[in-house]
């Protein structure tokens, strides 16, 4: 705690179910700036970031989050008001607007002057662009609009760390768009960490990208370097080559094929998502590219 | 309606500034009502910045409504706004199975009072049970797993989760026993005095609070709830006397049971927090 | 913000399926002229204002008793109109009024009909425009409540401050008044 150089820090965490293990022993530092994790599904992404979010102890390890520890109740509620969290389903009371949920949710938060709270919850639902649907019931909400009002809800009081569990699940292309643009618009001091499937989101978003694996860190570092580490590890060819972990038929007719190349092999510039594919292997999922 | 006559800008000015003969004022009104162009060129001469004032007052004040009418009606008495809406999502849920507990007390009533045999009937009994079971089965709904309409972000905000448990459970008690002494006044007759399920419910009531720490509401409900009618039941057949479970000696064991039950909950307040789905 | 131009009616079915968006766009069409016209018919600014809340608010919680026919003008008039009226009515009331209901509703369009023929052919030659303006102011009241503002006897004698019975033989004398200048 004496000198706390990033938001976050962990170190040593561990976390099973059912002496199933999820995560192994995580280490990582994490400041402003947004940063993204990616990993297949069960890689224990969701667990790490209700850890995160204080929402689920940690069985082992040490974490700190604005240099406090939320083991201790006070520091606990200290980090609690200082954050926001999207998780990865929300369950929605069946009978609230979209006004009552986020304005429940802000209750919760501690904002107790009724117009100074009812203007924060028409700010955050502008930023989402649900202003003009805040009186319509949830429950006849789109799927993509229940997830703003979701992320409406964490930016409530304009949190410095936001850990948000696939927030552009369910968001059509236009959508995700927007979401972008707000994420950019809460600022850089703002420390973002946020899971998804979509490596697009990353290249777009992230500085920094963190790929989660069996419970353990596989890669960490910028969306840049992550694409680098498999230069040399795509190529193209005509038909698919029987040493690729995986390959497939673009749409201009020939195969890429991600994996060890062979001598003399046409190389081709590697995107972050064949990096992906090599880092968490795709042995058991011949064809996939990211599991959805 | 077509026409080619509109209201000219010396008109609106005129109408405006209050400046209109009567009569031009009402064609010009009438007009109004059935052309746009005619509005909208009104509206260009009005001031933007109170319309938006007005529309900002407007805003407000469909925020501020609460479509709850129960919450509504104690928001207007002056019953604190952030404590409402804290219990209001769980209580809506608990209203129904307050009518449901109404609906058989009424039912017990109903039927004791056609009972003519002398001593203590069976629905005499019954309404006994069912008085004393009410506060546990609202308790317990108010604070178990599935009282929080949002549990996952509600657990990763700052608001004390025992403030909240807490509130909600003195709801529901207050709630279950007004509804337990109404039934008894509607019913009347010494056998369905306060004094014989008041500390037996709320004995029942303070093992709830603790069970729900352990077990979701039903299974906290049918353990406790079982126990205790088997408990009268076997009190009743062993002494031959229906009411044996409710007489003197039994009840001061309630009360010192619910007194452990509340002491732990005071000593350990944490007791009062949800629980962990995983 | 370019919306497309959306039409009155289809605002108001946007406002019943609880579009806020639909209503501030009601707002800011209406609200000018319904203001304008409120003022001609109360000096309290104060009230003004809050009879223009209740009313969009009325807009708000009742849209879907819109029934789609008829000028959404006209019946946000009629909110409006009624919102005033209703604040009146908590003032001390002059004198009980009288149930009845102004019922004689062929006469009602047939002065309402001629009304917009005025309009048609301009106010500043219209017949009518001379006739109304022979009549007493008292009686011009009158017609402006009943006729103009589609107020009720009994609505109109709120208005004015006037007892309902008067409000009616006011309006019989002002029929035929104008029924001979119009013939």
């Amino acid at each position: 705690m004496s000198e706390h150089t990033g938001t976050i820090n962990l170190h040593g965490i561990t976390k099973a179910f059912r002496a199933r293990s999820v995560l192994d022993g995580l280490d990582l530092r994490l400041g402003s700036g947004v940063t993204g994790l990616l990993g297949p599904n069960g890689a224990g992404k969701t667990t790490l970031l209700r850890i995160l979010a204080t929402v689920l102890r940690a069985d082992s390890g040490d974490l700190e989050v604005f240099g406090l520890d939320p083991r201790r109740d006070a520091d606990r509620v200290e980090i609690r008001r200082r954050l926001g969290y999207v998780p990865q389903e929300v369950g929605f009371h069946d009978d609230f607007t979209a006004f009552e949920f986020v304005d429940y949710l802000a209750i919760l938060k501690e904002h107790s002057d009724r117009d100074a709270r009812h203007d924060e919850v028409r700010r955050v639902l502008d930023i989402v662009g649900l202003v003009d649907a805040r009186h319509r019931k949830i429950r006849k909400l789109s799927g993509g609009m229940r997830r703003r009002v979701a992320i409406a809800q964490a930016l409530l009081g304009s949190p410095e760390l936001l850990v948000l569990d696939e927030p552009t699940a369910g968001l059509d292309p236009e959508q995700r768009l927007r979401f972008r643009e707000l994420l950019s618009a809460v600022g850089p001091s703002t420390t973002t960490i946020l899971s998804t499937h979509q490596t697009t989101d990353i290249v777009a978003l992230c500085q920094r990208v963190v790929v989660l694996h069996g419970g353990m860190f596989m890669f960490d570092g910028s969306p840049a370097e992550l694409s680098a580490t498999a230069v040399g590890r795509v190529w193209l060819s005509v038909e698919r080559h029987p040493g690729a972990h995986v390959a497939w038929t673009t749409g201009d007719g020939r195969v890429r094929n991600v994996g060890d190349a062979p001598p003399g092999a046409e190389l081709a510039e590697p995107t972050i998502e064949d990096a992906y594919l090599l880092l968490v292997g795709v042995h058991h999922q011949p064809d996939a590219g990211i599991a959805a | 309606m077509t026409t080619d006559w509109h209201v000219d800008d010396r008109q609106i000015e005129a109408y405006l500034a209050d400046q209109a003969t009567e009569t031009v004022a009402a064609s010009v009104e009438a007009h109004l009502l059935a052309c746009a162009r005619c509005r909208a060129q009104l509206s260009a001469r009005t001031d933007d910045l109170d319309v938006d004032a007005s529309w900002a007052a407007l805003e407000r004040r469909i925020d501020n409504e609460i479509a709850d009418p129960v919450v509504r009606v104690c928001r207007t008495l002056g019953l604190p706004e952030v404590e409402l809406r804290l219990v209001a999502p769980t209580a809506s849920l608990k209203a129904a199975s307050i009518v449901g507990a109404v609906l058989a007390l009424a039912a017990a009533a109903l039927l004791s009072q056609r009972a003519t045999s002398t001593g203590v009937s069976l629905n005499r009994l019954a309404f006994l049970i069912v008085a004393s079971l009410l506060p546990l089965v609202a308790v317990v709904g108010a604070i178990g797993t599935g009282s929080e309409p949002e549990p996952e972000l509600a657990r990763g905000t700052p608001f004390s989760r025992i403030r909240i448990a807490a509130l909600r459970a003195i709801v529901a008690l207050t709630g279950a026993l007004a509804v337990g002494l109404v039934a008894s006044l509607v019913v009347g007759g010494p056998w369905t005095r306060l004094s014989l399920w008041l500390i037996p419910a709320l004995s029942l009531a303070a093992l709830g609070v603790l069970g729900a720490r352990l077990a979701s509401p039903r299974v906290v409900v049918a353990v406790l709830g079982g126990a205790w009618v088997l408990g009268v039941t076997l009190a009743g057949r062993l002494s031959g006397d229906r009411l044996a479970a409710f007489h003197l000696g039994p009840q001061l064991v309630y009360l010192a049971i619910g007194m452990i039950a509340v002491a732990l909950v005071i000593v350990r307040p944490s007791l009062l927090e949800l629980r962990e789905s995983s | 913000m370019d919306r497309p131009i959306t039409s009155d009616v289809e605002l108001v079915a946007a406002v019943a399926d609880h579009d806020l968006g639909a209503l501030r766009e009601l707002h800011r069409r209406h609200l000018p002229w319904l203001r304008a016209r409120l003022r001609r018919r109360c000096a309290d600014p104060g009230v003004i204002d809050e009879v223009l809340q209740d009313t969009f608010h009325a807009v708000w919680r009742g849209a879907s008793g819109y029934d789609g026919t008829g000028e959404v003008a006209a019946w946000i008039w009629g909110i409006g109109i009624r919102q005033m009226i209703g604040r009146l009515r908590k003032r001390p009331a002059p004198i009980p009024f009288a149930e009845e209901a102004l019922a004689a509703a062929g006469w009602r369009d047939a002065v309402l009909v001629s009304a917009e023929d005025a309009v048609l052919v301009g106010v500043e030659h219209g017949d009518l425009h001379a006739a109304l303006a022979r009549l007493s102011p008292e009686l011009r009241a009158v017609v402006q409540a009943t006729v103009l503002d589609g107020l009720t006897t009994r609505e109109a004698s709120r208005l004015l401050g006037i007892p309902s019975g008067t409000v009616k033989t006011r309006m019989q004398r002002a029929r035929i008044e104008l029924r001979g200048a119009l013939t």
